[in-house]
């Protein structure tokens, strides 16, 4: 398919402009801004589209600012000669598209007879060739080239190598060559730590066989210590032993000898003790306990009181007797005072009353008076009575008393009865007699009871006079008696006798009990005396005859002796119970000339030992060390643990390696089978490529490769170059090579021009020439249009199109 | 005459892809390999059999196999009991080595070394037997070493005892026939896991290994009781094994369900079983069940019922959708050839093929054509997925 003419509605700064193309190639030549880019787009766009409004594509719809008219038309020239009309206009999308064929209007899907399956973006991946593009080369790889020259080929060829690069695509999640995070790198990663880990285990065999033979060696180590480290802690024990012994021996061997004396005998030494501690104990006791003596006024007491021993006993005895007596004078003279005050009440009450008068007797009463008064006869009566009475209750004195008042009331009652009687039988003469004067009968009569009473008042007062004086005079004569036994002072002047005859006695008594005790003491001292002096004499004897015993001028020198002879027995007592205490260490400690030689040897034996006892825990630490350890070989779960987890890596890593594999191969399978389908297009398109890579650079590189996905050339002296090594031209001229030779390999498959757009701007002369050379080449079955601001030479002129002529 | 031939006990075998078990499950599995030896040596004394043969592999790991050799001797003690002798020699996998072997066995054990040698016994039938055999005392011989073993010898009965693969160049290879021309009347051999027998009359026999250590070694494990008389020999098989692996294809449809696999699935495990399960035809389900199976959730489901059977691994095969191929088969067959090359694998990527795991991987017989379904079932997933 040829484009052999353009004509342009409008677009960008075309408007109704036309081009005609020449079918093998067309160079287009104007300066910057000459419309050259215009061009190429304009039919970019008829073919595939105008742009769209939005974005950057805005810029590349190029509508033309001074005509409303927008679009244009191509006419290509089919290989049958045919001719094909694209008109495409404004209108929705990417345009109003219309398509003849010959004249005639034929279906928009008609222009795949033109564009094939091509999109805008392959045809410009493919056929255009601009300086945006050319530097894509440095992401070209081999899959890319490979996907998109089979992706022309075969029927539903596109999906398949999608599919093809999803399995590599997959392939390479599970493993990448340089990855990391990928399972089977991972997995890899892993076996290599497992068997890192596993290599860190010693082989148990080995292991066991090194720790049993270790074992049975510190084993062997140990008994043998164990049999060294016996002695010489025995050794080392008995060595502390003497030196807890050194002190007693040291005292042992100061022990100074003892002399040999006469030995006191302990029955001999027991006798001077107790001798001693009684003559002590006899001299402690030798004044006796002194009774108080008598004072002079006592012994005197004490003598009147002997030489009137009897008559003294006596007063004592009647002590009460006298007692009594006063007991009855007192009595008495109260009495009497009582008889004296009823005597006065009488003369109060009765003033007519006299001393002189006396009791009429019966008689002279009843001479007075028919009636005589029988009261009153009764009073002596009752003294009598209440006399015998009390005679028989009181005691002695007293009661002798009361006999005579018994005895002198009765009396009295007999001699009163008659006077009555005389008085009743008497006479008036009587009254005067009788001291009644100058009263009547009827005073008489009545002053006849007070006078009785009067008159009897002074028998009573005459008797009780009489009694006291008597007492009186008794206890006058017992005064005397006792001034006389000097029992009572002469100048004690009141008469309680009784009470000094008490105080005498209770004196008397004490000084008597003195006296008494006085003399039990000093007899019985006396005897003590005796006794002791006699038991003094004997002890004396007893010690002298022990001292004497044992030949000693004193018995200080005795004690001396003895003394002596306890200090040496203690001293022998000592040695005794050192060498009781030494045993049979005393001649090891003999071996010793001194402390510091045997601590010095302790010392020594103490490093052994601790030497010894250090290695055997050592040893022991060691055992139990290899027990553990063989414990732990016996127990290989860890090592276990990883056999486990490598088999178990292992069955991973073939796992994930055959899912990789047969993603990658099922990748190449798919490929392969594209390659075939499409007829080998690749290998024969880098051919192709090399050929023109060759041409472009005279020569100079006469191979292109693929290594590692990145493209590498060789120069013709067999130099490899990676891509980013060569020239910038360089690399263009690789692009343009392999460009060209792609196009070329499809052209069977579709046929639309090249657009080359002013791509070699950095080229020089003999490059441009040869670019030029080989787009001759290719156009002999590619049409080629060829933008450029530099004027080309060695072109036909026909084949040139001068823009700036035209526009001129 | 009676004894046991038994080989590859790989005690200590660690298992993989377990982690979906219980943990309870796990240490049994673990142990699984002890317990299938303790059969083994259980049927000797039950049996009464005058010798026990292991023909190789005994331990897995050689580093540590301190518990191994412990247990073996404990067991060995109780043959010692029983009267019974052990012939043992060592494999490529515990090759004899200095301070491998730490733990003294008991005099009623033999342990072959590292050139061919006969030890002779008389059975309690009175028959003389002579028992010939080597150990490894490196991981791989190259020499063909059945060449150094001796004639038929002088004995009744004569045994020979070889840990190699037929025409195996790494593990002393050997052909049948170099066999055959010894003249013995038994080969007890071991090495190759999966149980055979290579010949009869004299019997060359593979008892494969005890207990099956991955989902490949599939089928219940054991070992052989074998029985001489009158010049017969009769081999019985005795199963060891505690966990029989499995493999099963469920072909699904698209009327299929979480609900109706689950279902399915657990018929499936009906019976005692490790089960690796492949989806057939997964391109059928929907796109919501095909993600609720790779994310797991059916299988981890599925263990959560009490089933006899455990299921252990979940495949889906996809197969091409012949309508949605727009591409002419032939191309797909040309370019098989081109794309997936061993070589080029190799080439692929040298660090991942300096990975010993993934060369030893790589190298193994069955690799590419593995690694060819692999990858058709991956294009036949993206295809039906997209």
């Amino acid at each position: 398919m040829k484009l052999v003419k353009a004509k342009i509605y409008g677009f960008g700064k075309w408007v109704d402009q036309e081009f005609d193309f020449k079918s093998d190639y067309q160079v287009i030549f104007g300066s910057n801004e000459a419309g050259k880019t215009t061009l190429l787009n304009f039919i970019k766009s008829i073919l595939f589209g105008f742009a769209s409004g939005r974005g950057e594509n805005k810029f590349l719809q190029y509508k033309p600012k001074n005509s409303s008219k927008y679009g244009g038309e191509l006419e290509f020239l089919s290989d049958d000669q045919s001719h094909w009309l694209v008109k495409r206009i404004e209108g929705k999308g990417d345009g109003e598209l219309s398509l003849f064929h010959d004249g005639q209007h034929v279906p928009d899907s008609l222009i795949k007879e033109i564009v094939g399956s091509f999109t805008k973006d392959d045809f410009e991946n493919t056929h255009v060739f601009d300086d945006k593009n050319i530097f894509s080369i440095y992401g070209l790889d081999e899959n890319q080239l490979e996907t998109e020259i089979m992706s022309v080929g075969a029927v539903g060829s596109k999906e398949w190598l999608a599919t093809a690069d999803k399995f590599n695509q997959a392939a390479e999640t599970i493993y990448k060559k340089r990855g990391q995070k990928q399972p089977l790198v991972a997995k890899l990663k892993e076996r290599d730590d497992l068997l890192a880990e596993k290599a860190e285990f010693d082989n148990q065999q080995v292991a066991y066989k090194r720790v049993t033979e270790q074992l049975a060696k510190t084993q062997n180590d140990f008994d043998t210590n164990e049999k060294l480290l016996e002695p010489i802690s025995k050794k080392e024990n008995g060595l502390r032993n003497l030196d807890k012994k050194w002190v007693r021996y040291e005292q042992f061997q100061m022990a100074s000898p003892v002399d040999e004396e006469v030995q006191i005998s302990s029955e001999d030494w027991e006798n001077f003790l107790t001798d001693n501690q009684e003559l002590s104990t006899l001299a402690e006791t030798s004044t006796t306990s002194r009774v108080a003596t008598l004072n002079n006024v006592e012994k005197a007491i004490l003598e009147n009181y002997r030489q009137h021993q009897k008559r003294l006993d006596y007063i004592r005895n009647q002590k009460f007797e006298l007692q009594n007596l006063q007991f009855h004078r007192d009595d008495m003279k109260a009495k009497l005072l009582k008889v004296d005050a009823q005597v006065d009440q009488l003369f109060k009450d009765n003033p007519q009353l006299s001393e002189d008068m006396q009791p009429l007797t019966s008689q002279e009463l009843e001479d007075i008076t028919p009636e005589p008064n029988t009261k009153n006869y009764n009073l002596p009566l009752i003294i009598t009575i209440a006399a015998v009475i009390l005679m028989f209750v009181t005691s002695n004195p007293l009661k002798m008393i009361f006999a005579v008042v018994a005895i002198a009331c009765g009396v009295w009652y007999w001699y009163q009865g008659r006077n009555k009687k005389l008085e009743s039988d008497g006479n008036f003469p009587f009254l005067q007699q009788k001291g009644y004067l100058n009263l009547t009968r009827e005073n008489i009569l009545n002053l006849q009871s007070t006078v009785i009473q009067l008159a009897n008042f002074r028998t009573s007062q005459k008797s009780l006079v009489d009694g006291i004086d008597a007492i009186e005079v008794d206890l006058n004569k017992w005064r005397n008696i006792l001034i006389e036994l000097n029992v009572l002072d002469k100048s004690y002047k009141k008469d309680n006798y009784n009470e000094q005859i008490e105080k005498y006695f209770s004196n008397l008594d004490q000084i008597k009990a003195r006296a008494d005790l006085n003399e039990q003491n000093e007899s019985a001292t006396q005897k003590m005396t005796d006794n002791r002096n006699q038991r003094l004499q004997t002890i004396n004897e007893e010690i002298n005859q022990i001292v004497a015993k044992y030949q000693l001028p004193s018995v200080e020198s005795f004690v001396q002796l003895h003394t002596r002879q306890v200090r040496n027995q203690s001293t022998l007592n000592q040695i005794k119970q050192d060498k009781a205490f030494l045993g049979d260490d005393l001649s090891n400690l003999q071996q010793y000339s001194n402390h510091d030689a045997l601590i010095n040897d302790l010392n020594q034996v103490v490093a052994q030992k601790t030497e010894l006892t250090e290695k055997n825990n050592q040893l022991s630490r060691q055992m139990g060390s290899l027990k553990e350890q063989m414990q732990q070989i016996f127990d290989n779960k860890q090592y276990q643990k990883v056999v486990d987890q490598l088999a178990q890596n292992k069955t991973d890593i073939i796992e994930y390696y055959d899912d990789w594999l047969a993603k990658k191969l099922a990748s190449q399978w798919i490929k392969e089978m594209l390659n075939i389908a499409t007829e080998n297009r690749y290998p024969k398109m880098i051919a192709q490529a090399t050929q023109y890579f060759s041409l472009l650079t005279n020569k100079n590189y006469n191979r292109i490769d693929f290594k590692n996905n990145s493209i590498v050339v060789w120069s013709t002296n067999k130099n490899q170059f990676d891509v980013h090594e060569l020239s910038q031209a360089t690399t263009v001229q690789l692009y343009l090579s392999l460009r060209l030779a792609f196009v070329t390999e499809i052209s069977d498959l579709i046929k639309l021009p090249i657009l080359i757009d002013d791509a070699f701007v950095d080229f020089d002369i003999t490059r441009t020439d040869n670019v030029l050379k080989l787009i001759k080449k290719i156009a002999q079955t590619n049409q080629v249009i060829y933008v450029t601001a530099q004027e080309p030479t060695d072109v036909a002129y026909d084949h040139i199109l001068n823009l700036e002529g035209e526009n001129k | 005459m009676k004894f046991l031939h038994a080989a590859d006990l790989h005690l200590d075998t660690p298992f993989v892809g377990i982690s979906n078990f219980s943990k309870d499950l796990q240490t049994k599995l673990k142990e699984s390999t002890y317990e299938a030896a303790k059969k083994i040596f259980q049927t000797a004394i039950d049996e009464m059999v005058d010798f026990v043969i292991l023909a190789g592999d005994i331990f897995d790991d050689t580093d540590s196999s301190l518990k191994a050799q412990m247990f073996l001797k404990a067991q060995f003690e109780e043959l010692k009991q029983a009267g019974i002798k052990v012939f043992m020699i060592y494999g490529n996998h515990d090759y004899y080595r200095n301070n491998f072997s730490v733990v003294n066995f008991p005099d009623n054990v033999f342990v072959f070394g590292a050139t061919p040698e006969t030890k002779v016994l008389t059975a309690r039938d009175g028959k003389t037997v002579g028992i010939t055999g080597f150990s490894y005392t490196q991981q791989h011989i190259n020499q063909n070493v059945v060449r150094d073993y001796p004639e038929h010898g002088d004995f009744d009965y004569q045994i020979g005892i070889l840990h190699a693969g037929v025409a195996d160049n790494n593990y002393a290879p050997f052909t049948i026939s170099d066999l055959l021309t010894k003249g013995y009347d038994y080969w007890a051999l071991g090495h190759i896991h999966k149980r055979e027998v290579l010949h009869t009359n004299p019997t060359i026999v593979y008892p494969g290994d005890i207990q099956g250590r991955n989902q490949n070694e599939t089928t219940p494990k054991g070992f052989y009781l074998v029985s001489v008389t009158n010049d017969t020999t009769e081999l019985k098989f005795v199963q060891s094994s505690i966990y029989t692996w499995t493999k099963e294809s469920l072909t699904v449809d698209s009327q299929d369900s979480i609900d109706s696999l689950i279902a399915k699935i657990t018929d499936l495990l009906a019976k005692p079983q490790l089960l690796t399960l492949t989806i057939d035809d997964a391109q059928e389900l929907h796109q919501d069940v095909l993600k609720t199976i790779e994310r797991n959730e059916l299988l981890l489901q599925i263990l959560t019922f009490n089933t006899p059977g455990l299921l252990y691994k979940i495949n889906l095969k996809f197969n091409k959708n012949a309508q949605l191929s727009a591409i002419d088969q032939k191309y797909w067959d040309q370019a098989q050839e081109k794309a997936i090359d061993l070589d080029r694998i190799k080439d692929f990527d040298s660090k991942l093929y300096s990975s010993d795991v993934i060369r030893e991987h790589i190298n193994q017989p069955d690799f590419l054509k593995h690694i060819i379904e692999l990858t058709k079932n991956t294009i036949n997933q993206k295809y039906t997925g997209e």
